[in-house]
């Protein structure tokens, strides 16, 4: 198991638990989860403050084969592909294993990525901020989760060392409309100036539950 | 609305075995009037929506307060100002606290005037600024928490000989007013800030504990006062019970004068903020909006709910105590046991804390296995009151001190995170609802009882419910410290594998990804660093690997932390080599690390191989400004790779 998928599931609290269960019967070994918060779109709710919904991402790492069946069991058992069920994707990645080197990666595949997953690494408190730029931009939605950097010593009364607080945002859009969220985010940011964060992108090569996606969905039926 | 409705959801969630068992006994046992069913259905209304509109208040508002304060303290540059602000702090969030003007004026009627009852509020503030101070620096300076706590409560003890029973009650029962719904969790948001701030290994331990050294603030003050003055009875008569009349009236009656009391309590808190704010902390607009929605959410929620408690919860409590303790006194014991148990779970502070701990710990330790424990101590130490109330032979000081010996002891063997817990749950659950339902069902059993006193025993009850879930949440933290022991006992047998390096070097970003146990971060940060990569950003989260802890039949996963690196693909090899290497992420299920593939914006530079003594600005490269924006995306650009061709290696 060194190489093959990397599958983020993002659904709502409490049930990513179940899910990595589910997960391990059927081959993953071990997956990680946090909790990190979503966004929904109502003006209303935004008024009142309370646009923010509880999350819980799940990060599960496997073998291509068995990506497959994972999906699968996304769709039926968790309803990923319905509306406020969630969403899951997956980035292609490389296990570090001495025991089993392999080759790089297969940017071949990469290349026909059909999404993206933008992620934004800045300062606590901005994440919100960077959504409304990316909603702007055309993005339908995204997580905010919660991160430190490394810690810097500093000079207080106290020898501690600070560690900044991050918001870390985490977008998935198509490729297509992803270079404008993220020139938006980068300029409207400023991320040029020096520490202000970072931007960057992986490549998404499944996705299940997006908007898109049932948008597309809906003009079958 | 998902956030609102969450919040109703939670809250209706612990609301309703309230309900369904006062119903229960009001329809088989007590038969109150039907106002009064339709006085506690209102109550319950109001409770719901006011908890769940504060509890919105306090993620909103107090939080993010309790953030900044924090920071402001722990990036002070003197000891002096760290004193300062802290003392302030502690000082000016309790002295506002109504239940603390009620008992004050309880505490002057029945010191006949010796004792002002704005005396006994300053008093009281001041030892909890005091404790709060030692608190943060105890937090700050990394000293041992349980021999902090094992230090104040042997203070506490030995205070204890020189007063009387009654001022002994007295003293748990301010203790209990001043970790109030609102106090506790701005202290909660405060102490979690700090520990962010201070980070480390223990910042998880620190988020935890400071509304138990809170709420010994009271007690040293009180007693002190008790020995200085010599003040030693309290002769006080308990106010007559008058049930209220009418379903609507009790509702506007209470309704302006919580809001109000609540607006007192919120204003010192807040005005610092804002004077903080303009001078210091200057938050942006964004977010200063957000806190003040999330103060008026505090201040509505609070006022709504207690509004709910006072008129439906109070009758009920002194109601149903009276008609037990007179026809079915045998059955004291057991609804003192069931009410205990649930009702706790409708405390504000309750639901807070059960919060941060699924936030502190990424969700690792369960709100609900706290809940449960919690609920336990709270049923057996209103049972052992009722016990007290009928046996006057049984004293307060029998529960009392054996429970806190062992909380004491056990907090040495017990697990770190869960020591805080279980000293904070004691103030975390003698909040509003056992002050009021609670308190009324033991004095209204207590008002029956012709051996009993009202006031010694009612108040016995917070003593109590400030006692046993520190003692019972300790309990289950030293079995959890065990059933952990064990398991990495049985980790550290498998054999570890010496590991070789392949070569190979790939001209690409790689998103190098570790997961490691809590704590190990810094240590992966540092190798990293050591082989060649840049900043790190690291996520706090859980992880299952099919060898979990259980506890009550609810898994306790293993915690982890996540670090994100980017790095040069040309080093991305290196770094995950020495990590591999140095944290052993090889084996079972203790971590891993693996790469994908990005392009980066904002980035410093890349840090290439060799060149890990150079100094990020002496290699920011031009090429990597914005307009590299392009090898972003889509992925397939790695034609243009993003490492400029002329970095090369150049061993010094």
């Amino acid at each position: 198991m060194t190489s093959g998928s990397c599958v983020f599931a993002i659904v709502d609290r409490g049930k990513a638990n179940d899910l990595l269960h589910r997960a391990q019967q059927i081959g993953a070994r071990r997956g990680t989860i946090f909790l990190g918060e979503g966004t929904m779109s109502s003006r209303w709710a935004d008024w009142l403050g309370i646009s923010q919904t509880q999350k819980e991402v799940l990060l599960i790492a496997l073998p291509d084969d068995a990506v497959e069946g994972l999906y699968a069991m996304m769709r039926e058992e968790f309803q990923l592909h319905k509306r406020y069920k969630g969403i899951a994707f997956s980035v292609p990645y490389r296990a570090f294993d001495p025991k089993h080197p392999t080759g790089p990666l297969d940017f071949g595949r990469m290349k026909e990525a059909p999404h993206v997953c933008l992620m934004a690494v800045l300062k606590r408190g901005l994440g919100e901020e960077c959504m409304a730029h990316a909603k702007a931009a055309g993005a339908r939605g995204g997580t905010i989760l919660h991160a430190h950097g490394a810690g810097v010593p500093q000079d207080f009364y106290f020898p501690l060392v600070i560690e900044p607080q991050k918001d870390i945002v985490l977008i998935v859009a198509p490729r297509e409309t992803a270079p404008r969220i993220r020139d938006t985010v980068y300029t409207r940011m400023r991320l040029e100036r020096k520490g202000s964060g970072i931007l960057f992108a992986l490549p998404v090569v499944r996705t299940l539950g997006l908007y898109e996606q049932r948008q597309g969905e809906r003009a079958d039926k | 609305m998902n956030l609102l409705r969450a919040k109703i959801n939670e809250v209706s969630r612990s609301l309703l075995p309230v309900m369904a068992l006062v119903l229960l006994l009001a329809f088989t046992l007590v038969k109150p009037d039907a106002d009064m069913i339709f006085r506690f259905l209102l109550g319950a209304a109001l409770l719901l929506v006011g908890l769940a509109i504060f509890l919105l208040g306090v993620d909103l508002g107090m939080n993010p307060i309790g953030d900044h304060m924090a920071r402001e303290v722990a990036t002070s540059k003197t000891g002096f100002k760290v004193a300062l602000l802290s003392f302030l702090l502690g000082f000016l969030v309790t002295v506002a606290e109504p239940d603390l003007l009620i008992l004050g004026n309880q505490v002057e009627a029945a010191s006949g005037g010796s004792i002002s009852a704005m005396t006994m509020v300053y008093l009281v503030s001041a030892g909890v600024g005091v404790l709060i101070m030692l608190g943060t620096f105890r937090l700050l300076r990394g000293r041992s928490y349980p021999l902090f706590m094992g230090l104040a409560y042997l203070g506490i003890f030995v205070l204890s000989l020189f007063v009387s029973e009654e001022f002994l009650a007295i003293s748990f029962d301010s203790s209990g007013a001043t970790t109030g719904a609102l106090t506790t969790p701005f202290i909660l948001a405060l102490s979690a800030g700090l520990s962010r701030i201070k980070g480390g290994k223990t910042s998880e331990e620190d988020t935890f504990g400071m509304v138990g050294v809170m709420s010994a603030g009271p007690m040293y003050a009180l007693m002190l006062m008790s020995i200085i003055t010599g003040q030693k009875s309290i002769q006080g008569e308990a106010a007559a019970f008058m049930p209220q009349q009418g379903i609507l009236q009790p509702v506007l009656a209470f309704l302006p004068k919580e809001f109000f009391g609540s607006l007192l309590a919120l204003l010192p808190l807040s005005a610092l903020f804002f004077l903080l704010n303009a001078f210091r902390f200057k938050a942006p607009w964004r977010e200063l909006r957000r806190i003040i929605k999330g103060l008026v959410y505090t201040l509505i929620g609070l006022a709504v709910f207690l509004t709910g408690v006072y008129a439906g919860f109070l009758d009920m409590g002194q109601v149903i105590g009276r008609v037990l303790a007179r026809d079915h006194s045998w059955l004291l014991p057991v609804v003192g046991f069931l009410i205990g148990m649930i009702v706790v779970l409708v405390e504000p502070a309750v639901i807070v804390l059960g919060q941060q701990i699924e936030d502190t710990t990424g969700g690792r330790i369960p709100g609900k296995i706290i809940k449960v424990t919690l609920s336990v101590g709270v049923a057996l130490a209103v049972m052992g009151s009722m016990v007290r109330i009928m046996v006057p032979e049984v004293k307060l000081w029998y529960f009392l001190l054996p429970g806190f010996l062992v909380a004491v002891l056990l907090s040495f063997r017990a697990d770190p995170v869960f020591v805080g817990i279980a000293y904070d749950a004691g103030g975390v659950a003698s909040g509003p609802m056992t002050a009021t339902f609670v308190l009324a069902f033991a004095q209204g059993a207590a008002d029956v009882v012709p051996t009993a006193n009202v006031l010694v025993d009612g108040f016995g009850v917070i003593a109590m419910v400030a006692m046993a879930p520190v003692l019972s949440l300790m309990i289950v933290g030293a079995v959890f410290r065990r059933k952990e022991q064990a398991l990495t006992r049985k980790e550290e047998k498998r054999v570890k594998e010496p590991v070789t390096l392949p070569a190979g070097a790939i001209q690409f970003y790689d998103c190098l990804v570790a997961i490691v146990s809590r704590g190990l971060a810094e240590r992966a940060v540092e190798v990293a660093r050591g082989a060649g990569a840049g900043g790190a950003t690291i996520l706090h989260g859980r992880g299952g690997s099919g060898h979990d802890i259980k506890l009550f039949n609810m898994e306790i996963q293993k915690e982890k932390e996540i670090i994100f690196w980017l790095v040069d693909t040309r080093v991305s090899e290196a770094v995950a080599g020495s990590l591999y290497r140095e944290l052993d992420l090889g084996g079972g299920g203790s971590g891993a690390v693996f790469m994908m593939p990005s392009g980066a914006m904002g980035l410093d530079a890349p840090v290439a191989i060799g060149s890990r003594e150079e100094t990020p600005q002496e290699m920011a490269d031009p090429a990597h400004e914005p307009s590299t924006a392009e090898d972003l995306l889509p992925p397939g650009a790695e034609a243009e790779t993003p490492l400029p061709a002329e970095e090369p290696v150049e061993p010094d």
